[in-house]
């Protein structure tokens, strides 16, 4: 896995230091993180009991207050499920929050196929979608780039602006005051859903949740089956122990606990609302040994306080979920070829330390490492442990390396066939092997 | 059977062991209710006012508009005791009152340059402003306007989260259930989205201003 270098590298560990300063200062009491930890597993493992049951009693209160809900079983079918709500909207452009499971379910690009404008409205993602680039961490998608390139990305798009972040913000705002008042539907994601009383908590620091579910006269929100637990009053419990994580507040600027379309009672709100609910592998991982990863709350303290993730920012995973976290659940949804992901992890347990969910992030990381299947990986290393505990097959060795390594370093690097051996040899000179022995033996003579 | 059916009975069952559930909120309660509610709201970017009564809440409420230098407001529905002190203040300060409650178009709600709206519930220990769909509500007000001032009685402040989700489930409190819609509002709108910079205003209102009365 690269690490960042220059720039993108400060940006990254500062970013990631700020939040775990936030953390610390606001979420660190050992006794408090237990207290809560103890209370939210409990409610999510009542709810991965018996999740049949608890998502049958979610949908029935949804529909009795007159939303709709959709169970899609994979990302192809919640995505037709979103398309055919946007049609029948009539929506020419739809405004959208910030959802890692419409990014898992690829969404976006299934949308604007069908000829629908799909605006990101977080800051963040709203900077990434501009500049056509993948989020490069989940709290602060755009913590990559520079003021200079999102004026210069803004004055190509919008109209001039200067290189300030309240400028900037000030444009954006207006942007997509615009759109939040003319789109005909809103994307949400669900931070969590309460089955008992059928109510889904948005949560946003900047107001862009409440917007997308406010306005528009049709609200569709995207939620992956393991963010339900069993009542309201859990509901309450995730919706402050998230921003605890995260930033180490209490609460974020805005929360929404929204049960269904405004109906007569409501005033202001939409007029339709659909709750879709997406497996996607996930019936599957619960019934698997790497079932724990269901508890996560995608509150990024896993990110922030990984040696690994913090020297190498988010696109380096390779797909949406990133971090210890990611290096679980990738291979899970995506497959096995992502198991290397297991590697991308120093063991070092502050993952697990920091999660309020309190869930093993470095033993099931350790247990793919140990999976059948993962053996051949071990071939090198183990051969070298062979080589380095005989002296004559080492030294046997050391005389073949040198005049092997020699004759590789004067070979012109373009002459290599294309592939991975030479997109490794790009950037590497080979070591000179030494003819002189590192130790002496204890007595003995150099040859 | 029917996809949704089938959905979820491939969901399996006792796959894992809940622990039995620990007893009390993860948090004592706040020993100084009001105090923490402005505490916390004040930590979140809020400005925190603290008045007797209603009707220096009233005059408050529109002195801030006043010095924000606006000439009119929004007013979501309030109740009585709140109203009128409010209608009169504003008389006597020169400020437009203009009613834009929820039911209002949102395109008529969107120029204007403050809302007052009344929390129906708060909480102190996240301090958090609570408000509940309704017609007439603010939901709007709350949200479009660059300057939202809210108003709290310290009757409607609950200690804790919990409490919060035990009131929205109380049926002499919300006969026909909980609200399709609870909006939980801990501070202004804010963004660290360019180089970490924090912004206020991003999307909802830049300034909220709390007054509590009580």
């Amino acid at each position: 896995m690269p690490i960042e270098a220059g720039r993108r590298a400060r940006a990254l560990a500062e970013f990631t230091a700020r939040l775990r300063a936030l953390r610390a200062k606001g979420f660190s009491d050992p006794r408090e993180v237990e207290a809560f930890r103890r209370r939210a597993r409990a409610a999510k493992l009542e709810y991965l009991s018996r999740p049949g049951y608890w998502l049958g009693r979610l949908a029935e209160r949804v529909e009795a207050a007159g939303g709709r809900v959709h169970f899609a079983d994979d990302a192809g079918e919640a995505n037709r499920i979103v398309l055919d709500i946007c049609r029948r909207a009539g929506a020419g452009q739809v405004v959208k929050g910030k959802s890692m499971t419409c990014e898992e379910m690829e969404l976006n690009p299934v949308l604007e196929a069908a000829g629908i404008q799909v605006s990101e409205t977080d800051l963040g993602e709203f900077i990434v979608q501009l500049a056509g680039e993948p989020p490069f961490h989940i709290l602060g998608p755009a913590m990559h780039k520079t003021r200079q390139e999102i004026a210069e990305l803004f004055s190509r798009h919008f109209e001039p602006v200067d290189p300030e972040p309240a400028a900037l913000t000030r444009l954006a705002r207006k942007v997509l005051r615009r759109r939040f008042l003319s789109a005909r539907v809103g994307i949400t994601g669900v931070n969590a859903a309460a089955c008992d009383t059928g109510t889904i908590a948005v949560i946003t620091n900047e107001g862009n949740g409440r917007f997308c579910s406010t306005l528009p006269p049709v609200h569709i929100a995207v939620m992956g089956l393991e963010k339900a637990v069993p009542t309201l009053s859990d509901l309450a419990l995730i919706s402050t122990l998230l921003p605890r994580a995260s930033l180490g507040w209490p609460l974020s600027a805005y929360v929404s606990w929204i049960s269904g379309p405004a109906g007569r009672s409501a005033g202001a709100g939409p007029r339709e609302f659909h709750l879709v609910i997406l497996d996607n592998g996930r019936s599957r991982i619960l019934e698997g040994p790497y079932w724990e990863i269901l508890l996560c709350l995608r509150c990024a303290s896993c990110l922030n306080h990984c040696p690994v993730y913090t020297t190498c920012g988010g696109p380096n995973y390779g797909w949406v979920y990133s971090g210890p976290m990611g290096a679980v659940l990738t291979p899970l949804l995506r497959g096995r070829e992502h198991d290397h992901l297991a590697h991308a992890s120093t063991l070092c347990g502050r993952c697990r330390q920091m999660c309020p969910m309190g869930i093993d992030l470095p033993g099931m990381l350790l247990r793919r490492r140990q999976e059948p299947g993962g053996a051949f990986k071990y071939l090198l290393p183990r051969l070298g442990a062979e080589i380095l505990s005989r002296r004559g097959l080492f030294e046997t060795a050391c005389r073949l390396a040198r005049p092997a390594a020699a004759a590789l370093e004067r070979l012109p690097r373009e002459a290599l066939p294309p592939g991975p051996w030479r997109a490794w040899r790009m950037g590497r000179r080979l070591p000179r092997v030494p003819r002189e022995r590192a130790v002496k033996p204890e007595g003995g003579e150099e040859s | 059977m029917s996809h949704r059916e089938s959905f979820l009975a491939r969901l399996p069952v006792g796959r894992v062991r809940p622990p039995p559930r620990p007893s009390g909120p993860a948090l004592p309660p706040p020993q100084d209710p009001a105090g923490e509610f402005l505490r916390r709201l004040d930590e979140g970017g809020a400005a925190v006012h603290r008045v007797d009564g209603a009707e220096a809440a009233a005059a408050r409420a529109v002195e801030i508009v006043r010095r924000a230098g606006a000439e009119r407001a929004g007013l979501a529905e309030l109740g009585p005791e709140l109203e009128g002190p409010l209608r009169r203040a504003a008389a006597a300060a020169g400020l437009e009152l203009v009613p834009a409650g929820d039911g209002c178009d949102p395109a008529a709600v969107e120029p204007l340059p403050a809302g007052i709206t009344r929390a129906e519930l708060a909480v102190a220990q996240t301090g958090a402003l609570v408000q509940v769909a309704r017609p007439g509500g603010g939901r709007l007000l709350s949200l479009l306007p660059p300057l939202h001032v809210a108003l709290v009685c310290v009757q409607d402040l609950l200690p804790a989260m919990e409490d919060l989700a035990a009131a929205l489930v109380d049926r002499s409190r919300f006969p026909e259930g909980p609200p399709p819609a609870v909006s939980l509002i801990g501070g202004p709108s804010k963004t660290g989205d360019i180089e970490a910079v924090i912004v206020l205003g991003v999307h909802g209102p830049g300034r909220l201003e709390v007054v509590l009365w009580g």
